[in-house]
């Protein structure tokens, strides 16, 4: 006699008919997306597409106008703070403590995620974030001092240091130095390999075809399309030719 | 145990080298106390009898620590709801608790000279023999600051308990008017912290009056005021572990609603465009002003209004009321070349090439413009009530929002956003220079 088949994993994401309207826009319609353990996904769209709202209602910063999200099992309109500890998040446009170092930044963001927010962050960790996000020089210097692309690799680093099990990045590899990612790309596919689920929102497709397991493509607050990323040419031809 | 929020905050502080911000404002009212003498401390010119000194105290005590309460208000909303780590933390974990404490901890260091200033603007009473007095006035306002500082957070953080509440909905829409209904709580907030600590320094301040005329246990009174911040402290930590986080969606909503009335109102706007002519850096002000910064001259202009209440009167020191109220206006809406300052970039003013002159000239233009609006309809009701009468107070309001606007703008080229530190004790001394001078020419 046979076993039965394994159940599938839990899930990590569970995005259920998502909607928001601004007034009589609709910026996000009926959106339904699942994200499992050790997953990258890319989510992709024109611009306007609805994609940072769709990820700003995932990291509870935006209340959706109805559906819901489920982080870890956790629902994130009625617990944003439960939720946030769940989550590594890079917005669109990341703030800093402009007058913290990236190393001071990344200590403290270390340390608010850590079991006891009192005690020092291991410093090996601090260090292999910045490598992670090529800040290894310039990691003592201000950040009010940095490029809009090191604002982005201090974001990364904060939220990669403290290995959340679900990372939402937005845009998150706009302005990066092609070395520096490669690097965070192969850092993201290492922690997918170790059971963390990502995010990713970006328009160079090549990226995803490398290191994505699904592509969901977003057009006008909808998902045209959920492939896997087997398939990104059809995602491409979508994006050149929408429906 | 360390507090990592705190930590990051004197890291921050240690880097940016603030420098002593309080000096400015103490040093401004130890120059305006000989000049508002005659305005707050009216009283000492009559007889000294104990029950004049009480009853004048006790004013002046409310009216001090009321202002002082409005202040912290603000700034604790400020600090709390739209301050500077909300965006930093809005993807982090937060512990909502010790962030609080953090905020709270800063808002006192960087707030604690308010109390001061009052003690420094009504010195005249302790350097007339009052001391006494004094030191109850003094101790009347020290509670009224740490009253606000600790009810202050507590109503904020219940503001959007208040707003995500269901069952407050429909009251929420009965006393929203044209805002959002989420932004109703929070628009009111600062209201009930005023009316809060109001009730305790009014208390504390009729103690004060009373144990200066003999009755002893009215020294008692002063406690309350800080009691009633306690209490206010104690229930803003259970508070912030359930509304710090969530009050971010709730702004996100709020703003949002924002910008789709603005998108609506685009083509009806009125920038006085016009007037720009040639001149761009005007013209950029004008917008700049208008679209960004149009609470300031519409907070001023209410305050006009009430300028021009004060000036539809018969009584002879209608003059000097109207100065009084339309000059605090005047210097109010002067400030908003430092807050356009804030607003342009000094790296955008270095790309296009934009010469500092002109941008001078246009920011204070605006403040200028948007000052008659405060003084044009108190000047008017004057104008009605008394005819000829005007022209002192018309020369005085004038010349204070063209000494303030310039003021402004040349510190503002300056020191950019950082130079409003600046220009806040020099409109204070040029308002009170206005009002002594309106005063020393009123009839008697």
């Amino acid at each position: 006699m046979s076993s039965p088949p394994p159940p599938p994993p839990p899930l990590s994401v569970e995005v259920t008919d998502l909607r928001k309207e601004y007034g009589k826009v609709v910026a996000v319609d009926r959106v339904s997306f699942q994200l499992r353990p050790g997953e990258l996904v890319g989510l992709v769209g024109p611009n306007g597409a609805g994609k940072s709202t769709t990820f700003k209602m995932l990291s509870g910063q935006l209340l959706p106008t109805a559906g819901s999200v489920r982080v870890m099992g956790v629902d994130v309109a009625r617990d944003p703070a439960g939720a946030r500890r769940h989550l590594g998040i890079v917005p669109e446009h990341p703030k800093l403590y402009e007058y913290l170092s990236a190393r001071e930044m990344i200590t403290f963001a270390a340390q608010i995620r850590g079991t006891d927010p009192s005690a020092p962050p291991d410093p090996a960790r601090i260090d292999e974030a910045l490598r992670i996000a090529g800040l290894g020089e310039d990691a003592d210097r201000l950040i009010h001092e940095y490029s809009q692309g090191m604002h982005r690799k201090t974001a990364l680093a904060c939220a990669l240091v403290a290995e959340p099990p679900v990372l939402l990045l937005d845009e998150a590899l706009n302005g990066l130095d092609p070395p520096s990612a490669e690097r965070v790309v192969d850092a993201l596919a290492e922690r997918c390999r170790r059971g963390a689920t990502v995010l990713l929102s970006t328009h160079v497709l090549d990226t995803l075809g490398r290191v994505a397991d699904r592509v969901v493509l977003i057009q006008k607050g909808r998902v045209a399309a959920d492939l896997p990323a087997s398939e990104l040419e059809q995602v491409r031809a979508m994006l050149k030719d929408p429906p | 145990m360390p507090n990592p929020y705190a930590q990051v905050h004197r890291r921050i502080r240690a880097h940016q080298r603030p420098g002593p911000t309080w000096i400015l404002p103490v040093v401004a009212a130890g120059l305006a106390a000989p000049l508002a003498r005659p305005v707050l401390l009216g009283f000492l010119d009559g007889p000294a009898a104990p029950e004049t000194i009480a009853a004048g105290t006790d004013a002046v005590a409310f009216r001090l620590g009321a202002l002082v309460a409005s202040a912290m208000a603000l700034h604790t909303y400020t600090d709390l709801v739209r301050g500077p780590d909300r965006e930093v933390l809005d993807v982090h974990p937060v512990q909502a608790r010790p962030l609080l404490r953090a905020i709270a901890a800063r808002t006192a260091r960087q707030r604690w000279y308010l109390p001061l200033m009052a003690a420094v603007l009504v010195s005249p009473l302790a350097l007339a023999g009052h001391v006494q007095a004094w030191l109850g006035l003094v101790a009347v306002v020290v509670g009224a600051w740490l009253c606000s500082l600790g009810v202050g957070f507590s109503v904020h953080l219940g503001a959007v308990w208040v707003a995500f509440s269901p069952g407050l909905a429909r009251v929420l829409d009965l006393l929203r008017g044209d805002n959002p209904r989420m932004q109703a709580a929070l628009i009111y907030a600062p209201g009930v912290v005023l009316a809060v600590a109001g009730v305790a320094l009014g208390v504390a301040s009729a103690g004060v009056s009373a144990a200066l005329q003999g009755w002893a246990p009215g020294w008692a009174f002063l406690a309350l005021p800080p009691l009633v911040g306690l209490a206010g402290a104690l229930v803003a930590g259970p508070l912030a572990d359930g509304f710090y986080v969530r009050a971010s969606a709730l702004l996100a909503e709020i703003d949002a609603a924002w910008a789709g009335v603005d998108e609506g109102e685009e083509e009806r706007r009125v920038y006085l465009e016009w007037l720009a002519g040639d001149r761009p850096e005007l013209l950029r002000a004008l917008r700049q002003g208008w679209r960004r910064l149009r609470s300031w001259p519409m907070g001023a202009w209410g305050l006009g209004l009430l300028g021009a209440m004060a000036g539809w009167s018969a009584d002879p020191g209608a003059a000097s009321q109207v100065v009084l109220v339309a000059g605090a206006a005047t210097v109010l809406v002067a400030a908003v070349p430092t807050r356009l300052a804030e607003g342009d970039p000094a790296w955008l003013d270095q790309a296009l090439g934009v010469r500092a002159g002109p941008v001078v000239h246009a920011r204070a233009a605006v403040a200028f413009l948007y000052a008659q609006g405060a003084i044009l309809p108190a000047l008017l009701a004057l104008l009605i009530r008394q005819g000829g009468a005007i022209l002192r107070p018309l020369l005085l309001l004038e010349l204070l929002a063209l000494v303030a606007a310039f003021a402004a703008a040349l510190i503002a080229r300056r020191l950019r956003g950082r130079g409003a530190w600046a220009y806040a004790p020099l409109g204070v001394l040029a308002w009170a220079g206005a009002a002594f001078l309106s005063l020393a020419g009123a009839p008697p």
